[in-house]
């Protein structure tokens, strides 16, 4: 017996369990209401916050099930702001209310844990064909509701350099909804092109939910872009190019995400549309007028016990630009090609070109078809796969007289590159190493044959 | 990552199919006209531009009969490679004399840009280094300070000339926003301001300095006058203008042309009245003027 002693705790917690799940099972639908509830730790944040969030509990009848949906709700929505470590939901019984007789009154307790509200991290980035050092500082929960000030510095291999500084707050309290106020300044290497690009301005956008299950964001942005540092070779576009524009411009993007894994997906789509106008809103400012949309979609699917999956990626967008000479910026303009979108070409220099320097394009479409396997012999767990892809890509100058003709043309003749290699799944990105083998190409781009080794978030 | 040779022969013979070039954005520059030798990057084409350097270039590729052989590109400085600044020019191809393969990018004030322009215009009269250099500099130095002080420094000049040409450059649209130009008149008066440190090797721009800065340049316009006077030419040159007739007309023609006020704003600029007092040299610039208003 003396042996059994140190169990028996153990054995009596678990039995308590036992006995709280039998009982809850059988009063699930006893009418229960919540007469108050006490609010425990979270001094860091606004008491009229903190109400904000749990003050529906505390109106609504409820049965023991309901009641206990409802604070595991509360729960996740407290923990959502990531301004608490711990989120804990405790019921007492209270003294029987008068006006709601056979209905078991309950006291609750709300017991908070505050997180730490200054981060400091530094370390190394990777991303899209990028490696960068970066330094963060954060301040959370800066006013006692949930906002955070955040400043980001990172000096990177295409980026030369960047500095964000971010305000975020959720809007009327809501965890849905969040409004983000940014200054950015940043400079990059434009090596396909022989220039740096500088951006310094501001961007503010609400981000929540939008139609069809999706996410939303809507905003507005004020950019000052420089097109400077022209190389030696830079081609005679990209010195006319160069000097200052000032971009003022609404932007809506929605996203509707269905993948079981962003990087990595075996099953699920995902569609997102993004919309920009510039130069018309607010105010006619800006000396940049355009309408840019673009539309991505992917599609996945895993068969024969998961061991294979096929996915199906395609992208599409059209610069429109409201100028009265109809021109456009190397700024605004899109670029393709590189491992993260149609492999088989150096990055973005696919489209249009004037010597040396991929000068960009005004409608472009891409899509990629890509088999994954497992591969023999390995475990069943590792995050390796074999990869066999098609991708097909054209990116193309706009005919503003018959704009048709270039919609047709961008699938009439696209750039195309097969190959195989494998993919690499970290939790933070997905590696790819491929063979390369561009089948056609545009006299204007720069197809690269051989391996081709690809970082990133999304991939064609 | 090196590809085995049998897989790299094998994939070297895979044939690429080849469509047409990608169709450009509508509106781009290139390809220029194949009558075109190359570009001429300036800040402005227009005739009352305040970029002397700009005017310069101009004047002597219209001067050598060259102008129709260039697209001309109003530019910011940003269009400048790194190490240069524009005004220049960027030739299709690098050129070769005799054994020396020269720059694409060929700056104004360069060996190689006079070693190009003597080959494709031999009719011009050449730049003659060591006779014309020490003329020059009275130009490229005394001119230039005076001038970056008046435009640049004078507060009325600044405001009245310099924002209002900063902002129809920097204009792309029928729309405009008018604190981009603000900052970049600031720089570039910023910009003037540490020429003029550097040229007068002082921290400060004092009134001393000011007053100095004016006296150097009337003591230029002075020897360029007597030197014009004395020589019974109706150029510095001789007999025809040259690149340093160009570069006097370049600083000359914006200083008589513009409506350059005094340092308190209250009346002419001394630089002007003192440009105005020598006939000689109204008289050259109007000269010029004729000569290249006809090309």
């Amino acid at each position: 017996m003396a042996a059994a002693l140190p169990d028996q705790p153990v054995k009596d917690a678990k039995r308590v369990q036992a006995l709280v799940y039998e009982a809850l099972e059988r009063n699930q639908t006893l009418p229960v209401s919540l007469t108050s509830l006490t609010i425990q730790g979270g001094s860091g944040t606004r008491s009229s916050f903190l109400r904000a969030q749990v003050d529906d509990l505390l109106t609504k009848p409820y049965t023991v099930r309901t009641l206990l949906q409802a604070l595991d709700d509360s729960a996740k929505k407290l923990n959502s702001f990531g301004i608490f470590n711990g989120v804990a939901f405790g019921l007492d019984l209270a003294a029987p209310q008068e006006n709601l007789p056979g209905v078991v009154a309950l006291e609750g307790t709300l017991r908070l844990q505050d997180a730490p509200t200054k981060r400091l991290r530094t370390g190394t980035d990777v991303g899209n064909g990028e490696v960068s050092a970066y330094a963060s500082g954060s301040l959370l929960n800066v006013f006692g509701g949930a906002e955070s000030l955040t400043i980001d510095a990172n000096i990177g291999s295409q980026k030369r350099s960047s500095y964000i500084v971010n305000y975020s707050t959720p809007i009327k309290n809501s965890h849905l909804w969040r409004a983000d106020l940014s200054g950015i300044a940043s400079s990059s290497n434009k090596d396909w092109a022989s220039h740096e690009e500088v951006i310094r301005g501001l961007r503010a956008k609400a981000v929540g939910p939008g139609a069809f299950g999706g996410t939303q964001e809507i905003g507005y942005e004020a950019f000052w872009r420089t097109v400077t540092g022209v190389k030696s070779h830079a081609s005679e576009s990209v010195r006319a190019e160069a000097g200052d524009s000032f971009k003022s411009s609404v932007f809506n993007t929605w996203t509707l995400d269905k993948r079981n894994d962003p990087l990595f997906p075996t099953q699920g789509f995902s569609i997102k549309l993004k919309n920009e106008v510039a130069g018309y809103l607010p105010n006619r400012q800006g000396d940049i007028q355009f309408m840019k949309g673009e539309v991505e979609g992917q599609v996945a699917q895993s068969f024969w016990k998961e061991n294979f999956t096929i996915s199906l990626t395609g992208r599409s967008g059209l610069l429109w630009s409201f100028m009265k000479d109809g021109k456009t910026s190397i700024v605004d303009r899109f670029v393709l090609g590189g491992a993260n979108d149609v492999r088989g070409f150096y990055l973005n220099r696919m489209g249009p070109s004037d010597e040396e320097d991929s000068i960009g394009g005004e409608a472009y479409a891409a899509g990629g078809l890509s088999l994954f396997s497992r591969l023999p012999g390995v475990a069943h767990t590792s995050p390796l796969r074999l990869h066999l892809f098609a991708n097909a890509g054209s990116l193309l100058g706009l005919n503003r007289e018959n704009p048709r003709e270039t919609i047709a043309k961008l699938f009439k003749e696209p750039s195309v590159a097969a190959g195989v290699g494998l993919i690499y799944k970290h939790p933070v990105a997905r590696f790819e190493l491929n063979f390369t083998l561009p089948i056609a190409a545009r006299a204007s781009e720069f197809p690269r044959k051989g391996f081709q080794f690809g970082l990133g978030m999304s991939f064609l | 990552m090196k590809v085995p040779k049998l897989i790299k022969t094998v994939f070297d013979k895979f044939p690429l199919v080849k469509y047409p070039e990608a169709s450009l954005p509508s509106t781009c520059l290139f390809p220029a006209p194949a009558d075109k030798i190359g570009t001429a990057f300036v800040h402005s084409t227009a005739d009352d531009s305040i970029y002397p350097q700009s005017i310069r270039l101009l004047t002597i590729l219209k001067l050598a009969g060259v102008t129709d052989k260039f697209a001309i590109i109003p530019s910011s400085p940003h269009a400048a490679p790194k190490s240069g600044s524009v005004p220049y020019v960027f030739l299709r191809s690098r050129p070769r004399i005799k054994s020396d393969l020269l720059p694409r990018t060929l700056y104004p004030e360069s060996k190689a840009f006079h070693q190009w322009l003597a080959s494709i215009a031999p009719s011009f009269p050449a730049f003659d280094t060591a006779k014309q250099n020490p003329l020059l500099s009275l130009v490229d130095i005394r001119l230039r300070d005076a001038w970056l002080l008046t435009l640049y420094l004078y507060p009325a000049n600044y405001k009245s000339i310099l924002v209002p040409r900063l902002t129809q450059a920097y204009s792309h649209s029928d729309t405009s926003t008018s604190i981009i130009p603000h900052i970049l008149a600031y720089s570039a008066s910023r910009e003037a301001q540490q020429l003029l440190t550097g040229s007068t090797g002082v921290s400060r721009i004092t009134e001393t300095i000011q007053r100095s800065i004016i006296t150097n340049a009337e003591e230029a316009l002075d020897a360029l006058a007597n030197l014009l006077s004395d020589s019974g030419t109706p150029y510095i040159n001789g007999w025809e203008p040259g690149v340093l007739d160009a570069a006097v007309y370049g600083y000359l023609w914006p200083i008589l042309g513009l409506e350059l006020k005094s340092l308190a704003g209250d009346g002419q600029a001394q630089l002007k009245t003192l440009v105005k007092e020598r006939k000689a040299l109204v008289d050259l610039v109007e000269r010029i003027h004729d000569q290249v208003r006809k090309v």
